[in-house]
């Protein structure tokens, strides 16, 4: 998959689990850029990005994400 | 030396003088003289447990460096961090609560256990600098800090006097850079803290110490009274604990301001919140951002799998964990476990994470923010209850006298000056709740004259009712 | 900064002129502490005979009924540290002294006056007796000592409608009288609740300036007349065994170690009915002058002293 393709699919899942369909992800966003992102939430966004790729995040990679662009490319490295 | 006392006064005037005009010449001067004057501050609260503090301070510097140096022993090495300070906090706060609840454990199969309670005296600000230094560590074992050299700043970091004995708990991330630049003198930022302050003695003063000779009265007792006495009895405790809180938050933070620190914020309104999710983002804020950080998302990444379960077993766990640590009761725990069960609604139907923020400027309430807003109010109300009571046991029985018919009878007189000052308290929230702090726009909204007649009137008020002089509640903490 | 500095002095200005004001005008108001000390300064040398103690003596002793020249030097809450303290200020003077009377009562060994509810008399010594007791700067303002709305009615109550409690020159508190006599039996029971302190905290202290004043009164060939105070049975009966004992049996131990000490118990002096007592633990007027008829009789007739002694029989 290549990283345009993941960034979308990224973004749908924000949209929906934040339900906020104004969201428009880049890759310096972070949880700050974010009106409803913050820690509580966080997990249900890893969890369906585990989901919806079917891989599996270490809990140390999960929490050293600084960024989104961070987040892709741990994606990038784990899906096919 | 606490915030409202007249010694605490003289000690900053003369502090405040010494740090911007003879030691500001250089960082280091300026952090000594903070670190300094911390001890000081804390030598006259309690000099007995100084040499504790200064040194858990050196022994987690040094762990922090070591830690840096060797990654292969820097896990061993956070495991004797976390000993050290959960260790030390659980030994002083709970060593007594542990042997008492082991013995009656057993007094329930009839085994009698003769194990003696030891007499511990708890450092002043444990719950609250220890919490620092776990997050130094944890924060240095993520990769989300390097570890300092610099161990003026560090113990700075540890004893800021101004948060030291009852927060904010500032993450080391946040605070230590500031530390490592020099404080510039802001003039705009000096009014604002004193404006800060100036509220935040409003609120101890004026509001917190007239509440509490009700509660007290109420609480002490509650089984002759009629159940509308004790539900005034339980609002007054809740506007009581807050005023008294979020008003010592208050001068902490403006202190910090007139030194040139901008530390973590406290709360946030937290009785405007439509939901207690939003309660939790409110209230308590760096207690709860210390949990969720280092508490709750590593449970609840754990615990992903277990989908909505595994959400409700870990918010159970960390709001036991905010429960207990403010003391060594079942009356704490307890009310940690009904605020984490009252997440299991809205975990259930999804909407925890969703923000519920009032519309921005309004006077008025709308009707359902309103409702919402009453509805959370209540069910936090009554938790505090059970924070309140001296036993589990008392707590429900006060339940039962409040919840009995008595309710809808007259209440005894009620002291209607605490009335008033707690409805002007949420009045004036309400109007500035889009302000850092109530009155944080009044540079905005009112014109210097209209201002200075209100400072004037608040700063009557703080003159009028001081005296009644409570202990500020979170000291115990 | 210099911009802020003078933001803090205007902003300031008000509230310290203000407060230098209020001070002033509270410190002007006539007060026993000042009237007291004015009196001693000019009168110590004279005086043969001087009452010392709280409230129990300040409302109960009246020195007109005295033969010897006395002086009331009690106050409301005074404790055993300060009547140390006052006797030490006018060292020399005590050129005419032979008697000392202190009475020492249920809640005396357990308090200090400077720890409790009654702190803010502090500034009373400091100021206008002159005595510096503590570092405390709060302690020697009017305006850091009581809240602003006590002080507020305290000056409306003196500049305003023109009323003033006053001792009697001697130093005497008239204003307990038998016209306005008030429930014995709800204040028996307040008073002695709050005169029940629960843990021993001061008991050495307090035995420690009794001692001292002993001490005082032994280097220049003065009498120490300790005495617990009459009170009322809705009082009396509403008392902690334990602590009353302690108070008894210290006092007595004293009484036997010091040759110029006499203690008398007299909490349940049957000479003392309902008409005496203003309420359950202080008397009026007429209880006064039996009281210190009472005394003085003790402090002429020493031979009186054996038969004057009631049974100390406490309540278990």
């Amino acid at each position: 998959m290549d990283r345009n393709e993941i960034f979308k699919h990224v973004n749908e899942v924000f949209i929906d689990v934040l339900d906020d369909g104004n969201i428009v992800l880049s890759e310096e966003t972070t949880a700050n850029d974010v009106d409803d992102w913050d820690s509580l939430n966080h997990i249900q966004l890893v969890v369906a990005i585990e989901k919806l790729f079917k891989i599996r995040f270490s809990s140390k990679e999960i929490q050293s994400w600084k960024n989104v662009g961070e987040m892709i490319s741990c994606i990038q490295g784990k899906a096919a | 030396m606490i915030f409202d006392r007249f010694s605490f006064l003289i000690f900053f005037i003369i502090f405040f003088g010494l740090y911007w005009n003879v030691f500001n010449k250089t960082i280091k001067m300026q952090n000594l003289l903070i670190l300094g004057g911390s001890y000081v501050f804390y030598a006259f609260a309690d000099w007995r447990f100084l040499f504790y503090l200064i040194g858990v301070s050196a022994f987690n510097f040094w762990l922090g460096m070591a830690m840096e140096r060797s990654k292969k022993h820097s896990r061993l090495l956070l495991w004797l961090g976390l000993l050290q300070g959960i260790g030390g906090l659980a030994f002083v706060k709970y060593f007594n609560f542990f042997i008492s609840s082991f013995v009656d454990l057993f007094a329930v199969v009839h085994i009698t256990l003769n194990l003696q309670l030891i007499n511990i005296m708890i450092p002043l600000g444990i719950s609250f600098f220890t919490f620092r230094t776990l997050s130094y560590l944890l924060d240095i074992d993520k990769g989300k800090i390097k570890a300092t050299t610099d161990w003026v700043n560090f113990f700075t970091y540890v004893a800021f006097f101004p948060t030291l004995i009852s927060g904010p708990i500032d993450k080391s991330r946040t605070f230590m850079p500031q530390l490592e630049k020099a404080r510039v003198f802001d003039y705009n930022l000096a009014v604002d803290g004193m404006r800060q302050i100036l509220w935040g003695l409003f609120k101890k003063v004026v509001v917190a110490n007239n509440c509490a000779k009700i509660v007290n009265d109420t609480f002490m007792d509650y089984q002759h009274l009629p159940g509308s006495t004790l539900l005034y009895g339980a609002f007054f405790y809740a506007i009581e604990i807050y005023a008294d809180f979020s008003g010592y938050s208050d001068m902490a933070i403006g202190i910090s301001k007139l030194l040139g620190f901008r530390v973590s914020k406290n709360f946030d309104y937290p009785f405007f919140a439509q939901n207690i999710a939003e309660y939790w983002r409110k209230w308590h804020m760096s207690l709860t951002s210390w949990l969720t950080e280092y508490v709750f998302t590593p449970l609840s990444i754990s615990f992903r799998d277990w989908g909505k379960a595994g959400l409700c077993l870990a918010i159970i766990i960390n709001f036991a964990i905010v429960g207990i640590w403010h003391g060594a009761n079942m009356t704490y725990v307890l009310f940690g476990l009904l605020h984490g069960c009252y997440f299991i609604p809205l975990i259930l139907n999804g909407t925890m994470n969703k923000k519920k923020k009032l519309i921005k400027g309004n006077v008025i309430p709308s009707l359902i923010e309103l409702f919402n807003i009453i509805r959370t109010f209540i069910l936090v109300m009554l938790t505090f209850v059970v924070f309140r009571a001296d036993t589990v046991s008392q707590a429900f029985d006060y339940y039962r006298h409040l919840f009995s018919s008595s309710l809808f009878s007259m209440p005894v007189s009620l002291n209607r000056f605490a009335l008033f000052a707690s409805l002007l308290m949420l009045g004036i929230e309400w109007l500035g709740r889009d302000g850092e702090y109530a009155l944080a726009d009044f540079q905005i909204k009112w014109t210097k004259a209209m201002r200075w007649a209100i400072y004037y009137m608040i700063i009557f008020a703080i003159f009028y009712y001081a005296g009644s002089e409570q202990q500020f509640i979170y000291f115990q903490f | 900064m210099k911009r802020f500095i003078k933001f803090l002095l205007i902003f300031t200005l008000p509230v310290v002129i203000s407060g230098i004001t209020i001070e002033v005008l509270l410190r002007h108001i006539p007060n026993d502490y000042r009237s007291k000390c004015n009196y001693l300064e000019k009168n110590s040398n004279n005086v043969t005979t001087l009452i010392l103690g709280s409230s129990h003596d300040y409302y109960g002793i009246n020195p007109q009924f005295f033969h010897s020249k006395s002086f009331n030097a009690a106050e409301v809450s005074q404790s055993v540290d300060y009547d140390y303290f006052i006797l030490k200020k006018y060292d020399n003077n005590w050129k005419s002294l032979k008697t000392i009377v202190l009475s020492v009562d249920y809640p005396s060994l357990f308090s200090l006056m400077k720890d409790g509810s009654e702190a803010w008399r502090v500034k009373n010594y400091n100021i206008y007796y002159g005595l510096n007791t503590d570092n405390n700067i709060a302690d020697y303002t009017e305006v850091f000592s009581n809240n602003l709305s006590i002080n507020i009615s305290r000056l409306y109550q003196y500049y305003l409608q023109r009323e003033n409690l006053a001792c009697s020159e001697l130093g005497w508190a008239t204003w307990y009288s038998s016209k306005h006599n008030r429930d014995l039996v709800s204040t028996g029971k307040t008073s002695a609740a709050r005169h029940t302190i629960k843990p021993i905290r001061v008991l050495r202290d307090n035995v420690g300036y009794i001692k001292s004043i002993i001490d005082f009164a032994k280097a220049r060939n003065i009498k120490v007349i300790l005495f617990t105070a009459p009170a009322y049975k809705t009082y009396t009966e509403n008392l902690n065994p334990a602590q009353l004992n302690v108070t008894v049996n210290a006092l007595t131990k004293i009484s036997r170690s010091y040759d110029n000490v006499s203690y008398f118990n007299l909490l349940n002096d049957p000479v003392f009915t309902k008409g005496d007592f203003y309420d359950a633990d202080h008397l009026n007027e007429i209880g006064a002058k039996k009281l210190s008829t009472k005394i003085d009789s003790l402090i002429t007739n020493p031979s009186q002293r054996q038969s004057a002694i009631p049974e100390t029989r406490v309540k278990m």
